[in-house]
């Protein structure tokens, strides 16, 4: 409902930018979902997780699926920032490494 | 602060709810049943809905079983307010959807502490 | 903080819950008639409400001795016990002591008397088991300073709302956390269902925890789930008595706030009103601001060519308002439909006490009460209706020796009339027995022989001061009070009872109450200089007479045939003193009115028009005037009297007997 998710589509560099929106939950997916799909293609993808607010497992496992998606294609998964929301969801979650979030502080 | 629904039939019980959550400062709407709560839903987007299991018109029950049919209502935290004696009632609730339950008699302060515990 | 809290809710609990009493009560008698097994759910509903609030509002008693009637009802629902007489009998019993539960709370005393506890048991001999303590001691928990909990979430669980997140959120606040995902079955991404759960994790906790306090986390989702606890070191035993203590510390807690919120028996006085009627006043808001709205682009630039949209307006306003004033008026009248509801059990009741065979008929429930009138006009109904069991209806017997149906009929019924509600308690019984009345009212000295007397007069007896006393009634008619004290009550609503009956056929008691606060629809009738709203309903047909028409009786009394039969004429300017009004009979009109049963003939100037009419209260504003409801304000700001049709032929027929 609402999201600001927005995607930016394809740049001239072949890189995927993501801004993942502030209800970043479970009913913000359905809309995520096929966008970060798009971007598992190989190219190089970058997140902004900066603006998260509320985030839930379902997000991070999706997050999770898309990284290893990306990496399987031969492409890459940045971050251009995270929220300390989400810090504390892959903290929580255990899954902190798998997504290589900017190690900006320890959670 | 959040949007909650609050759905009984009984008033002093939907007062008492919607008093203490007011007093935390959520926004509280109320619904007698759970048809009314239905048609209320569809009109705003909740962060959680309470509701009473037993009610004329449309129970608890059926209300969470139509309410989790609307994509709006994906994972959103439901609550039946239920009675320990009928384990099977949460049984039938979960099965329906709910989230949760809290079991009555519960003080505000019960109350208000499982609301914070589903808003996270 | 929290009592003065809930203790606001107490009134509306109170007044919900007894409702749902009434119902279980109705629904009770239903099924005792072989009405539809569905209304067990009704009941149900009804007792599972009044436990739920009762315990949240810190009646435990109440809680505890509806739980046992509510577990009994889950049988009865569930099939597992046939619904037979006894057991309609005792669940009817456990409404009568709610209802005392609840007179005691609202009287701030001790809910539970040894006749509540007494009931209680025989609630759960019914069930085939001692009553049950709802203190449960918990089953505690081992007790460990680390676990390792294994989660695996089933798919389904976080479409419930059952987030990981929040329970992994959870489990923190319990102590340090090292937490370990299983990706393992993780979909791809484009397998992958954004709503489902794949993940599974390893938790190692360290703390001093409780393994239920562990479980607690977990409590909803135990069936989405798989679940381990599994302590890393275990520690001694915890000491046992813990859990207990505390549930009794509750009830003790729980009573000291009932007992230090005086609120509840500070009765505050409400009124429920429906959706409904509040939507519907809405929408007439909301027209009305429209109207306002519309009427006020005149202000500014109106011209001659707008008359007819400012007149439009005008009628949509008047429209509107009154229908405001209508809904606004209606909010305080509610059905007597409430008052009827106690009926059914009391006429069952007293038949099988006294052997005798009676059918309850009630008509017009629907038929709307000011709340104030509603409130009063159940004790007089009551003794009524006892009395018409206890002293009207024959007992099978004879009433087979007098040819009639052994089954005796009680009819209750509540309709308008004009300005008034009109509630008649009517039995197909004996009829008054004029022999024994007299002699009754001989012995007690109230007259000194019934030579002479009519009918009518004898049955008055019934209503004086004196008439009833203990030595004469049964208990069941209700310890000295008399028909006089019914009398009373119903006057001071500023209603009238009279009876109408006849030897061999029954007995007809007729209360007519006024709607206090009512609208009436009206005809204005012009007398010499003053205008008299006369009710519509009470009007037969106005008709033109000639000079000739009428007939002058000994005594001074006027009559005039109308439709077969003399009715005697009333001339409005006479009774009410106007000067300057219209004497000749064929210069004026004569309205025909019903009033009690009778016609008479009101000889006025003229008719105005018809007329809506807010009644005010001449009484509350000045005092009770003989022949007169009210008064309402007309338009033009003058004052009009409502004419009280049945107190006009009241004093038509006292002054035909003087």
């Amino acid at each position: 409902m609402g999201s600001k998710a927005s995607s930016k589509g394809k740049t001239a560099t072949a890189a995927t930018g993501i801004v993942l929106p502030a209800d970043c939950r479970l009913g913000a997916l359905d809309t995520l979902a096929p966008q970060l799909r798009e971007a598992a293609d190989g190219s190089a993808a970058t997140l902004d997780g900066a603006a998260v607010e509320k985030v839930d497992g379902a997000a991070m496992q999706l997050l999770v699926a898309f990284r290893r998606a990306a990496l399987a294609a031969g492409g890459s998964v940045a971050w251009a920032g995270a929220s300390d929301v989400l810090h504390e969801a892959a903290s929580l979650l255990g899954l902190g490494a798998e997504l290589d979030l900017p190690a900006v502080r320890s959670a | 602060m959040a949007k909650i629904l609050a759905v009984d039939d009984s008033a002093s019980m939907r007062g008492m709810v919607a008093f203490t959550l007011r007093g935390a400062g959520h926004e509280v709407s109320e619904a007698e049943n759970g048809q009314l709560a239905l048609d209320q839903a569809k009109g705003g987007k909740y962060d959680l809905v309470l509701a009473d299991v037993n009610m004329p018109v449309m129970d608890g029950i059926s209300m969470v079983r139509e309410l989790r049919t609307l994509p709006e209502y994906k994972g959103v935290p439901i609550l039946m307010l239920t009675t320990e004696s009928h384990t099977d009632k949460k049984m039938e609730g979960k099965a329906a959807g709910a989230t949760g339950w809290l079991v009555k008699p519960f003080d505000p302060e019960q109350l208000l502490a499982t609301v914070n515990r589903v808003l996270g | 903080m929290a009592n003065v809290s809930m203790a606001q809710f107490h009134q509306v609990f109170f007044e919900e819950s007894l409702e749902g009493l009434d119902n279980m009560e109705t629904a009770l008698l239903a099924l005792d008639e072989g009405g539809d097994k569905e209304l067990v759910h009704t009941i149900f509903r009804a007792a599972h409400s009044i436990k739920g609030g009762a315990a949240t509002f810190g009646f435990p008693e109440m809680s505890a001795f509806t739980h046992e009637a509510e577990s009994l009802l889950d049988e009865l629902r569930d099939g597992r016990r046939p619904i037979d007489k006894p057991i309609i009998e005792l669940l009817l019993r456990s409404v009568d002591c709610l209802r005392g539960m609840f007179a005691r709370a609202q009287a701030g005393q001790p809910l539970n008397d040894e006749a509540a506890e007494a009931l209680r048991g025989e609630l759960a001999a019914a069930m085939g088991r001692e009553a049950t303590t709802e203190v449960k001691a918990r089953r505690s928990g081992d007790r460990a300073d680390a676990w390792t909990v294994r989660f695996r979430p089933h798919p389904g669980m976080a479409a419930s709302g059952n987030d990981p997140l929040r329970l992994m959120r959870e489990l923190k606040a319990l102590g340090e956390m090292k937490v370990t995902a299983d990706l393992d079955k993780l979909p791809a991404l484009d397998k992958l269902e954004p709503g489902e759960c794949h993940i599974g994790w390893t938790i190692e906790l360290r703390g001093q925890v409780k393994r239920d306090t562990i479980k607690g986390v977990f409590d909803w989702v135990e069936d989405e789930c798989d679940l381990s606890i599994e302590p890393l070191h275990v520690v001694a035993p915890p000491a046992a008595a813990e859990a207990p203590k505390a549930a009794v510390a509750d009830v003790a807690t729980a009573r000291a706030a009932r007992e230090g919120a005086p609120a509840a028996s500070a009765e505050s006085s409400s009124v429920r009103v429906s959706i409904d009627k509040i939507d519907s006043m809405i929408d007439l808001v909301g027209e009305l601001v429209i109207t306002q709205s519309m009427l006020d682009q005149f202000r500014e630039n109106f011209d001659i060519a707008k008359l007819a949209m400012l007149q439009e307006g005008l009628t949509q306003l008047a429209r509107h308002t009154r229908e405001l004033q209508e809904s606004v008026m209606g909010i305080r009248m509610l059905p007597i439909g409430s008052v009827f509801n106690r009926f059914p059990r009391l006429v069952r009741d007293l038949s099988a006490k006294l052997g005798k065979n009676v059918r309850l008929d009630m008509h017009g429930e629907h038929t709307e009460l000011d709340k104030t009138v509603l409130e009063k006009i159940g004790d007089p109904l009551v003794h009524l209706v006892r009395n018409a069991i206890d002293h009207g209806l024959e007992m099978p017997d004879k009433r087979r020796a007098a040819g009639k149906v052994e089954q005796g009929t009680l009819r209750l019924e509540a309709f308008h009339r004009g300005g008034s509600i009109v509630v008649e308690v009517a039995d197909d019984g004996a009829g008054l027995n004029r022999e024994a009345i007299v002699a009754k009212a001989v012995q007690r000295g109230l007259i000194s022989s019934g030579e002479g007397m009519s009918d009518e007069a004898v049955a008055e007896l019934i209503f004086q001061p004196g008439f009833s006393t203990a030595a004469v009634t049964t208990d069941l008619s209700g310890r000295g009070v008399g028909m006089d004290v019914v009398r009373r009550n119903v006057s001071d609503l500023g209603g009238s009872v009279t009876i109408r009956s006849t030897p061999g056929k029954g007995s007809v008691f007729t209360i007519v109450l006024p709607l206090t606060l009512a609208i009436i629809d009206g005809l204005s009738a012009a007398v010499g200089e003053e205008s008299y709203i006369v009710p519509l309903v009470s009007i037969v047909e106005s008709v033109q007479l000639k000079t000739e028409a009428i007939r002058s009786v000994a005594g001074g009394g006027e009559l005039f045939r109308f439709r077969g039969e003399y009715l005697p004429v009333i001339r409005l300017h006479e009774v009410f003193g106007c000067a300057g009004a219209v004497r000749k009979i064929e210069d004026g009109l004569m309205i025909v009115v019903e009033g009690e049963g009778t016609r008479v003939g009101l000889f006025v100037d003229g008719l105005n028009g018809q007329q809506q009419a807010v009644v005010k209260s001449l009484e509350a504003n000045y005092r009770r005037v003989q022949g007169v409801s009210g008064a309402t304000i007309l338009a033009d700001g003058s004052v009009a009297l409502i004419v009280d049709i049945a107190g006009l032929v009241r004093l038509q027929s006292r002054r035909k007997a003087a």
